[in-house]
Parts: structure tokens; sequence; C-alpha cells
């Protein structure tokens, strides 16, 4: 085997699904360091607020839990985490190879002597709304941002924490594990290589007018849909919808939100119709009287996947609507909605009325932001089509990208192209 | 299942892409346009089926289609279309399509296709008014004749007037009973007892003087006056004026020509209702027309067709040039400047008539209100069938 240059580390940003396995798979393979910087205050993305992957339909947790048994065994240490930072500059290194990092990373109130016992919690008086659970509920300032947390120790909101004028927690935790005055660090890295897993965000659905996100309170996302049937979630598990916690069993899934759509992202989101597949199951499972009704363009269920929308089509409960959905309006009594659409298939307009409305919200890349954010050398090239996804890998500069940074994946696919980024890593380091 | 031979026309589907801007092919069938549709019904909606008749040309499906008609482009479907296709400027195609199906003599459709054509059709026939003018009145009035005598209101009726009423009459006639054939007799499913043409008639009758359909373009819950207040309803109401005045000029022109010659015995009445309403009526309708085509920011002004604006032009001149004409008459003018202005006048008031009725925009006064007279028809036709199936 070649030897490998491993002097610098690899920057990834982004320590989601794809920026870890994609320093899982750089570690394992060759002697190298890596450094994930993660702007939350926890490893593991996007993956961990679903309640189930399809289409095994098994929880996140047993792969997310594997992924830290292989940080914590097989890399001894290689991988490096900065959780709630966020990198500022990306420079050349003045030698010509690799590039010099600054990452800012937010004060560290809580170290790694915190047992996550749960004392502070219960001192704090602020209540934050918790992003976790796409805030339907609320945890206290200092929490737990997730439910397998890593590294595992609480958090403190700062928009929330009173500090100085509080400090309650700090006086009940026993284990001195919490500084209320600690300061943010500046970190200054030079790497060989940096890859973008920096992940997607779902579309901003509110501006979808016709559909009436934001105005009425039964029309939810797709995301939320996860964490209204998570156990951990702000139901335990039970779809309850949130203008009066009734649960509910007539749910419009309303597929293309924001996808396919000139005005908004004019691709193909590629996960939406497995995913509402899948919540329609979700619905199916737990309450056996449920009807979910499914509205789409077409369904897209490419390979292996059709199996997958075999089975939800065999579920006689489960209806699909050809025909996607014009406006909904409120029936203000009842919170319910009210949904103009055609049914392509019979091709008469009906009025569907539904207890909830499920929008597949489209993903959104977060990379067309973050890079507003970074200062980038003007000879660093990172190409971005006009989706904001990037679009070409960089490999002579050794940049490259994985997971939705690059298109809009499903996770088993990210999983391929962290793969495929790490290979390039290890390419591009080889000594020749 | 009974296999169906699906007929399709490529040269149809050229020829909408030709009349109008719409990305008619870019659809992918979501139904989006539909649904948002103010003016759509529940049985028939539209306009997503025409967006897949038109991307496959399936001729014999759109000739019998009145949906088109009952479309008023309010813009709903064109604004929420996610892939930029324009499903309201397709039914607007539509319509300059079906005016040229309607057409027996393919006039419309060369009419349509190039704008030269028209410019030319239309030099045609002012070239030929001025020559009838030239044999029956000369090119220069007779010294010292009145107006009267030098343009007699009697040859122009004879000559101009009902030749014109006749040849409109009988093309726009023709032209219905053709729509009528391939809309409403040719769908098998339905027989329209004779009763139905009685009572529905009123149907035509409402929709043609008040054209309602386009305050339904506006489906929001607001009341009726806080629409008007907000202006949502200026555009049809614009265009209701543009129309009663353009009758009114038009009965009162036909028949009662002595009128705008002469004195007459009801001065106050002429004054009142041609001098100013319709004079107004005409030239502020469109002037507004005009002004949303060149800004653009509605969705049924966002694209003009060299038709739409040779229409709305003529119109214009017409007004203009009758009303200087009227100008002229009523202060008196030289009996030799009154006649010029007269020629003028006629050159621009003919080729709106013989080209813009039948083959082209205008007709679309007279298809509007007969495609929902028939479109009702079918409908209550089609209910009682079925009130004698249960």
């Amino acid at each position: 085997m070649s030897e490998i240059n491993n002097e610098n580390p690899v920057l990834i940003i982004g320590g989601g699904h794809s920026g870890v396995s994609a320093a899982l798979e750089i570690t394992e393979s060759v002697d190298k360091e890596v450094y994930i910087v993660e702007k939350r205050p926890y490893i593991g993305g996007r993956v961990l607020q679903m309640y189930k992957y399809f289409p095994k339909l098994c929880p996140p947790f047993c792969g997310f839990e594997i992924n830290i048994k292989r940080i914590k065994s097989s890399t001894e240490g290689n991988i490096k985490f900065l959780i709630s930072s966020e990198v500022e500059e990306i420079n050349k290194d003045k030698d010509g190879t690799g590039y010099k990092i600054k990452i800012r990373q937010k004060p560290q109130y809580i170290n790694d002597n915190c047992t996550i016992c749960g004392e502070c919690a219960k001192a704090c008086l602020e209540d934050r709304p918790n992003d976790f659970n796409y805030d339907m509920d609320t945890t206290k300032a200092i929490y737990l941002p997730a439910i397998s947390t890593f590294p595992l120790k609480y958090t403190v909101d700062e928009n929330y924490c009173k500090f100085s004028s509080c400090k309650k927690c700090e006086e009940v935790c026993k284990y001195n594990a919490i500084n209320l005055n600690a300061q943010e660090n500046i970190i200054e890295l030079k790497v060989s290589d940096i890859i973008f897993a920096t992940g997607w965000k779902p579309y901003n659905v509110e501006k979808l007018e016709n559909l009436g996100y934001g105005k009425f309170k039964n029309v939810i996302t797709n995301v939320m849909m996860e964490r209204l049937a998570a156990d951990n979630g702000p139901t335990n598990g039970k779809i309850l919808r949130p203008s009066d916690n009734k649960e509910v069993g007539n749910v419009a899934f309303i597929q293309c939100a924001g996808s396919r759509n000139e005005n908004h992202l004019p691709y193909c989101s590629a996960i939406c119709c497995m995913a509402s597949l899948k919540q329609a199951l979700y619905l199916r499972e737990k309450n056996s009287a449920s009807t979910p009704t499914i509205f789409y363009i077409d369904l897209r269920t490419p390979g292996r996947y059709e199996n997958f929308l075999n089975k939800a089509v065999s579920d006689k409960n489960i209806k699909f609507n050809k025909g996607v959905v014009g406006k909904i309006s409120e029936d203000h009594m009842t919170g319910d909605l009210l949904l103009d659409v055609e049914d392509i298939l019979s091709g008469k307009k009906i009025k569907f009325k539904a207890e909830m409305v499920v929008l597949a919200a489209g993903m959104y890349p977060n990379i067309k932001d973050d890079l507003n954010g970074i200062k980038i050398d003007g000879g660093i090239k990172i190409d971005i089509d006009e989706n904001g996804f990037i679009f070409n890998e960089n490999f002579e500069g050794g940049i490259f990208s994985a997971g939705v940074a690059k298109f809009p994946l499903d996770v088993y696919m990210s999983g391929q192209s962290a793969t495929s980024a790490a290979l390039s890593v290890i390419q591009h380091n080889v000594k020749l | 299942m009974k296999n169906t031979v699906i007929k399709t026309d490529n040269e149809l589907i050229e020829y909408i892409n030709e009349v109008g801007e719409s990305n008619f092919k870019k659809c992918f069938q979501c139904g989006t346009c539909s649904a948002v549709c103010p003016l759509s019904t529940e049985d028939r909606p539209f306009p997503r089926k025409e967006m897949i008749l038109a991307g496959w040309g399936m001729k014999e499906q759109l000739v019998s289609d009145l949906d088109p008609w009952l479309c008023y482009y309010c813009g709903e479907c064109s604004k929420n279309c996610p892939r930029k296709a324009e499903p309201g400027e397709l039914m607007m195609s539509l319509r300059r399509f079906l005016i040229s199906a309607y057409d027996w003599t393919g006039i419309s459709k060369i009419l349509y296709k190039s704008k030269y054509a028209e410019y030319i059709a239309i030099l045609i026939v002012a070239l030929g008014v001025l020559i009838e003018w030239a044999v029956l009145f000369g090119l220069h009035p007779a010294a010292g004749a009145t107006l009267e005598q030098a343009v007699s209101p009697d040859k122009i009726d004879y000559f101009f007037d009902w030749p014109i009423t006749v040849f409109l009459g009988v093309m726009l006639t023709s032209f219905i009973y053709n729509m009528f054939r391939k809309t409403v007799l040719s769908d098998r499913g339905v027989k329209i007892p004779l009763k139905l043409y009685f009572t529905e008639g009123w149907s035509l009758m409402f929709n043609f003087f008040t054209q309602y359909r386009y305050a339904k373009c506006d489906d929001s819950e607001e009341s009726s006056s806080k629409k008007l207040a907000t202006g949502k309803y200026n555009f049809w109401l614009t265009h209701l004026f543009l129309v009663i005045s353009y009758v009114i000029l038009f009965v009162g022109i036909v028949f009662f020509l002595d009128w705008f010659q002469a004195e007459n015995s009801l001065p106050y009445l002429h004054i009142i209702l041609f001098d100013y309403f319709a004079s107004i009526g005409l030239i502020f309708g469109t002037v507004y027309f005009v002004i949303k085509r060149l800004t653009k920011k509605i969705e049924r002004s966002k694209f003009s067709h060299h038709t739409d604006w040779m229409f709305v032009i003529l119109l214009f001149l017409t007004g203009v040039s009758g009303i200087i004409l009227r100008a002229a008459i009523v202060y008196n003018f030289p009996v030799s400047s009154i006649f010029y202005i007269y020629i003028v006048h006629l050159m621009i008031l003919f080729p709106m008539l013989v080209i813009e009725v039948p083959f082209s925009k205008w007709s679309h006064l007279a298809y509007r209100p007969v495609a929902i007279y028939f479109a009702n028809l079918k409908e209550k036709a089609k209910s009682l069938n079925n009130v004698e199936i249960s």
C-alpha cells in the first residue's frame, strides 16, 4: 500500500450522517486525523430527528450507535469533534498545499464532567422552544439537545439563559460541569483537504402561500411529522394535531411542497415520496382506523423502493390522489382543513376535508447560505450550481462534498457519497 | 376496457405554439392549475385537461371543447404553475385556435399566424373603402354642396352600413353554427330538449350584458364593496364599460345613422348616450387595456399577440376618428373637412369590422356568451338525463 501524507488533518464541515461516515471511512482506512466541525451542540444531524428510516422502518439510533462505537473503538482518537462551531475563514496556505482554517466555537459552558443527571435543568427557570422537535414543545435553557447526544452532555442556549443574574444550574451541579463564564474559542487549523457535508434544511414552506403553513395550525411539515410519530417526541409518539391535541386519522400528505416548482425549488428532493409513504404507514400502525391520503404528481420510488410503494398500496386504507393541492382553507370552527384539488384520474375537481395536512417539504441545501458566512480565499474553487448544491469535486485542491451538499439524497445514498468523498481524500493524499 | 385510438396532430401543436406564448409542453400534469382556478367547475375542471390535449395535439377533443371560452384568464393558474408553463396563456392560445377552427374560410388562421397578413388584409379593406367612396361620392366634395348632398346618408346606408351588417351577420352566424355543430351536436352523449334552448336563453343575455365571470376571478372571502374599493373589479368594470359603449355605438350607427349626421328629435338623449357615455367608454377602455398590455403587471396582460394589439388599436382609432367626425358635424366645420374626416373614419372602421369581427379577436364578443349558453345547455341536459335514468 502506498504511503499517506498525514502531516495535516482533513476538515469535514458538518457532523451529520454524511460527515461522520466520511470521517470513519477515512480514519478506518488510513492513518490520518479528521476534524469534524458541527454547528449544533451534538453530532448526528438530521437523521436523529427521524422516527424511522425507510425502507426497513428501523429507528435511526441503531445505525447511529454503531457509528459512535466505531468512533470510539477503531479510530484511536483520530476523529476530533468541534461542536457548536462554525468555520469562519478558509485561506490557501502560503506554501501552496492545503488550507488555513479559522473556526469559531461558541463558549462551552458545560465540560465533560457532565453525567446528564438532569439536576441543572430541574433548577433552571427559563424555557426555550425546542428546535429538535421543530419548536413543537419547549425545554429548559439548559438542556440535553437530543436523546442520543454525542458528545454526551447538556448544553446551554445563550439566547434564553440569564447567566450571571441566575446561575441556579451552577449551584446545583455536583460535578463542577457548568461554567457560565466560559468564553468562545477561536481555533486555527492547517488542513490538507476539506469535505463539505453541510446537509440540508426543510424548505421554508411558508412561501407556498396557498398551502397555509404558518396560517393554519394543523398544516405541518414532514419533518414535524417525524417528531410527532417519535416516542421521544413532543407527543410521546401519539400523532396528535397541534390545534387541539386530537388524535388524527384522516391526514392529507401533499407531495412536492416546494420541490419540482420553478418558483421555489426547481429540483426533485428525492426523498419526499418515500418519506410520505413511510409516514402514512406510521399512521396506519398507530391508529387502525386511520385513512391517510397522499396527493402526488407522480410517485418516485426508484429501484427496490418500489417494493415499499407496493406495501403501502396494498393497504386499502391508504388512499392516493393523482393531482396536487392548489389551495387550502381552514374550517375555523373545527380546525379541519379543506383542500382544493383535482382528481386527475377521474378528471373531477374535489374539496377534500382533512384533520391534518402534512406538507412534503423539499430539501434546501445549507451550503448555499453557509458559504455566505465563510470568508473564502479568492483562489479556492468551490462550484455551486444554480440551486445551491456543490456540483464539482475539486480533485486538485482536495475539496470534496458528501451528502445533501451535493444533491438531494436519502440516508443510504448519503452514506455512499460519504464513502466516495473519503476515497477521494485518500487518493488526494497518496504519496507518489 | 375498450381500446381507443387517439388521433394526434403535430401541426396543431405547432399552430398553438405559434399563436401564443404558453410553454404547454413543459406541463407535468400536477393539476395545480385546475385546483386553483376560480372559474372551472367540479365536473369538467380546466385548464389541466387542455394542457395535455394541446401537448398531445388532440384536435378532435380540442375543437369540441367549450372550456377555453369559459376561462377569463384570471391568471391564478399561471401564477401558481410550478413549471411556469403558463396555462392561462394556453387557454388564450386555444381561443385563437378555436376562432380559426370555427372559421370555415380559413382566413382567421392566416391572420393569426402572420402579422404581415393582418396588415395587408387591413390595407386591402381600407383601400376597398376608399375606392367605393370615390365611386359613390368622388374624392372631393362638389363646391357649395351641403353635407347631405356631399355624403348622402342613404348611400352610406345602402352601400356601407347594410352590406357590412349582412356580411357580418352571415359570417358570424355560420361560424357560430359551426361552433354549435362541433361542440354541442358532436357530443353524442347529450341530447338537448328543444325547450332548453329557450329557457337557457337568459344566460346568453345575462353573460353578454354583465360579463359576470370576470368578477368571479377573485374568489377571496372579501365583501364585494371591499373588492370594489381595492380595485379588484377594475378590469371587469372597464371591460364591461367598453363593451356596452361599443354595442351602443354599433346599434346607433347601423340603425340610426341619420341621428349622427343631422339634427335629431332627441338631442339630449343623443348627447348623453353617444357623445358622452359611449365615446368615453370606448376611449377610456381602449387606453386602459393598452396601458395594461404595456405595463404587463397582471397575468392576463403579460403576453400580447399581434391580434390583441391590432384589435385594441383599431378600436381606439375608430373611436377617436368617430369623435372627431361627430365634433366636426356638431360644430359646423366646412363640408370639405367633414368629407375627408369621414373617409378616414370609414377607412379605419371598416377594416376593424371586416377583419376583426368575424376573423380575429373581436369575435370573442360573440363566442364567449354563446359558449356559456352552450355549456349551460349541455349541463342542464345531462342533469335532466340523470334524473330520468335514476
